[in-house]
């Protein structure tokens, strides 16, 4: 499991995941996530090249999700595979975290 | 079969109760994925409830204490479904007493990111029985074969 971190204009933080986000996975990224999660407003989290998400990786997304809410910040989902969509939907996460396809609209939605 | 395998998948694998055995998961279900062609959705779908059912015999069944042994195996009936079989030696299990109802998130503050295990492995099998051993447990979860399997 690999991640990258990179600022975008307007303060925006992308972390791109790519891996299997299994349980694994989720202990590589955890320590690295809420470190970003520590520091940054506005984050798009780029799912593309995630393979594979589980329960364990749901809650590396979601905690550092929570904390950068708590600090009044803006977290957005942005391309994940369709199952790996279908695990935030089957968990109710992408209510609550959006959702984004486009590049666009998810960095519109950080504004 | 028309091919000339040199070694058929094996349908059981013994695993150790601490998590660092499931690495060894993802080799096996390669291999079993590759002689019954499995769609990726399938496999996908395996994946995730095995890596869920076998985290919670370890993580609650036997509570993180390694050198319990843990035995998977997989059977197909050829055409419309599979399933894999999951037994243990942990305490009893009952998921409906570990199945807390999940409260409608209003908010991504309350929401609990543990307990999506069973939820999760509910939405992706097509079913789960869970059967009480005299000395553990056995969980069969059935996927329908998406497609049929070829040969």
């Amino acid at each position: 499991m690999k991640i990258a971190v990179e600022e975008l204009d307007g303060g925006i933080t992308k972390v791109v995941l790519d891996g299997r986000l299994d349980i694994e996975g989720a202990a590589a990224v955890d320590l690295r996530m809420n470190v970003v999660a520590g520091s940054s407003k506005l984050l798009l989290l780029d799912m593309q090249q995630v393979s594979f998400l589980g329960s364990m990786g749901l809650r590396s997304i979601v905690v550092p999700a929570q904390a950068v809410r708590r600090r009044g910040g803006k977290v957005v989902l942005f391309a994940p595979i369709q199952m790996v969509e279908e695990v935030f939907k089957a968990s109710g996460i992408d209510a609550l975290i959006p959702i984004h396809h486009n590049l666009g609209s998810a960095l519109a939605a950080l504004q | 079969m028309s091919q000339t395998h040199a070694h058929k998948a094996e349908t059981s694998l013994t695993l150790d109760s601490r998590l660092s055995s499931l690495a060894l998961v993802a080799p096996w279900l390669d291999a079993l994925a590759s002689e019954h062609a499995f769609p990726a959705d399938l496999r996908f779908a395996i994946d995730l409830c095995l890596e869920e059912a076998l985290s919670n015999v370890i993580r609650h069944g036997y509570r993180d204490q390694p050198n319990h042994a843990i035995a998977l195996s997989f059977t197909s009936d050829g055409k419309s479904s599979l399933s894999f079989v999951i037994e243990d030696n942990a305490p009893h299990f009952t998921p409906a007493e570990q199945e807390a109802p999940q409260p409608i998130h209003a908010s991504i503050d309350t929401l609990q990111p543990g307990g999506q295990g069973i939820r999760l492995m509910r939405k992706f099998a097509g079913a789960l029985a869970w059967q009480q051993l005299p000395n553990g447990n056995r969980l069969t979860i059935t996927f329908p074969a998406a497609t049929p399997i070829l040969d």
